[in-house]
């Protein structure tokens, strides 16, 4: 009997410590750790070259080796801080691969001094023949904000990519057997060289939430510089990044004012694709500037011009037509109404990153908040006119 | 020469004084007509293929503007413009036919009556042939009032602006 106690004893003190060396071990509890094998990478693989101030544009690619369809890509993508990336709209699903869902873009995470990586989730919610097993899952639009050069790398580690398996419902990751990336390298161009000034700028679009925004994407400015008797008109602006401030969305810029030869006493009109020209002349501008002429001084450094923000009066929506067959003319009237109210009849939407010329919000369908937006926008203007 | 040129001259400055005579005396004439008429119609502005006519109706002291269609149309939003000349208009009153203004104002500044009418409702507003609506109801003093050329009228599903004919009026008391 005493033995007996004894090899009980010892018994349970070997299945304690092995209980406890297996409670030590990480063990998968998954079904299956993955049930295909894929490359992720970033495209073009050849070094993109731009300028401070442009658009990089990059894709997330991926292909599987065993024929499995991709329905969910998570790309950690690591890069240096010439370029930034927008939250709210800096990367668009490709729909045609079936990422018809918005994707998300985790706040920039800072490596060391030099580094960024911000998370990017592209998903699906279509059914397996609409997925594909090669494609590029979305577009990424880095903004080109210093001179440098260096490289978008995908943290393997920090990514994931799911699949559609009809052999089982829950097993769905697939395995990332290896990643690339790209490199770069960014031109200061005019704006370390020139001779030219700067107009560092933040401006906003009334209306437009910045968590309701997925169709604020690339919206084109028209910046006209007066100044000193001489004018200059600079077409198809992109602010170079857009950022959430409040519920307000910031875009900002650096543009370089090639042929304009004035550094003080500087008006600027600055009009977006679908909004009335706005004349700034004032830093942090909140109404009207009923004055001739404009206060702006501008150096032809980016880092020393003042960085003027004009987010407290945004630009106002509605011009979308025009008496001449859809011609934008410059005001909001009756014929701007009529053709929103056409489109939010019909709820006209496009995907993630589209563009509706009677979307004033930005949120990708043209609806009743469209035509309200309209209204107030009427009434503002017709306010001040009148 | 001299004999020449004589008689060809003196005929063409005889042709030049009856000209300058009745030229002067119809000008005379019109402005005594102005002065003793209470409410003048002028002549309307005739557009091509108008599709409504706006109109002034003077009784009992108030002064309506009315709007008549020509033919079957729909309406998306009208941007009316009433402009006043020499006096004032003092209020201006919305009329119960068409939905209340996004915008209405008397501007002082530019002498102008400003309202949008935008119908939200899918159809627009609609109006037979023929048919008549009361739009606004004016009062003021000494005026003249009329139809100002930024003032349009838009057809639903097009977004196109109808054409339409107007008449200026002129007020010679208070209202």
């Amino acid at each position: 009997m005493k033995k007996t106690k004894i090899l009980l004893s010892i018994l349970l003190v070997a299945a304690l410590v092995g209980a406890l060396a297996l409670v030590k071990n990480n063990q998968n509890l998954e079904k299956g750790a993955s049930f295909a094998n894929t490359v992720l990478s970033v495209l073009p693989s050849d070094k993109i070259t731009k300028n401070v101030g442009d658009v990089l544009t990059v894709q997330v690619v991926f292909q599987t080796e065993s024929g499995a369809k991709v329905d969910g890509v998570q790309a950690k993508l690591c890069y240096g801080n010439e370029l930034s990336l927008n939250t709210v709209n800096g990367a668009v699903g490709n729909t045609s691969a079936g990422f018809n869902s918005d994707v998300i873009i985790s706040d920039p995470i800072a490596v060391g001094t030099s580094q960024t990586c911000s998370v990017v989730v592209a998903t699906s919610q279509k059914s397996a023949t609409n997925l594909t097993t090669a494609a590029s899952a979305m577009t990424v639009n880095f903004s080109a904000v210093k001179a440098g050069s260096g490289g978008i790398a995908i943290d393997e580690a920090g990514s994931m990519v799911t699949g559609d398996n009809s052999t089982s419902a829950t097993d769905k990751t697939i395995a990332i057997t290896s990643v690339a990336g790209t490199t770069y390298e960014i031109d200061g161009g005019n704006v370390v060289t020139g001779n030219d000034p700067i107009l560092n700028y933040k401006v906003a679009y009334a209306n437009v939430k910045a968590n309701d925004a997925a169709c604020v994407v690339n919206w084109p400015l028209q910046v006209i510089v007066l100044g000193g008797g001489e004018s200059k008109v600079y077409s198809n602006v992109i602010p170079s990044s857009a950022a959430a401030m409040g519920n307000t969305l910031v875009e900002s810029g650096s543009l370089v004012l090639t042929g304009f030869g004035q550094y003080s006493n500087v008006a600027v009109f600055i009009k977006g694709p679908k909004h009335l020209q706005m004349k700034y002349a004032i830093q942090n501008q909140s109404g009207p500037y009923n004055q001739a002429g404009g206060e702006l001084t501008l150096t032809k450094d980016p880092a020393t011009s003042p960085i003027y923000d004009f987010t407290a009066y945004p630009m106002i929506p509605g011009d979308v037509s025009g008496s001449s067959d859809g011609v934008q003319d410059g005001w909001i009237d009756g014929i701007d109404f009529s053709y929103v109210k056409t489109s939010a009849l019909t709820h006209d939407t496009v995907a993630t990153g589209g563009y509706l010329k009677s979307d004033l919000d930005g949120n990708c369908q043209v609806n009743t908040n469209d035509l309200n937006i309209l209204k107030i926008s009427l009434q503002t203007k017709q306010g001040q006119l009148y | 020469m001299k004999n020449k040129l004589f008689w060809p001259i003196v005929l063409v400055a005889v042709v030049v004084i009856i000209e300058s005579v009745l030229l002067l005396s119809a000008r005379k004439q019109s402005v005594v007509k102005e002065a003793t008429v209470v409410n003048t119609v002028t002549a309307p502005v005739v557009v091509e293929q108008k599709a409504l006519d706006f109109t002034w109706l003077n009784e009992a002291g108030k002064v309506t503007l009315m709007m008549k269609a020509d033919r079957a149309i729909a309406v998306d939003a009208i941007d009316l413009y009433v402009g006043y000349q020499g006096g004032e208009v003092t209020t201006v009153t919305n009329l119960g036919d068409l939905p209340k203004p996004s915008f209405q104002k008397i501007s002082k500044e530019k002498s102008l009556v400003v309202l949008n009418y935008l119908i939200s409702a899918p159809e627009g507003l609609k109006l037979a042939a023929g048919q008549e609506i009361k739009v606004i109801q004016l009062t003021g003093k000494e005026t003249q009032l009329s139809i100002d050329p930024k003032t349009q009228v838009v057809e639903n599903g097009t977004a196109k602006v109808l054409p339409f004919n107007n008449q200026n009026l002129v007020i010679n008391s208070a209202l």
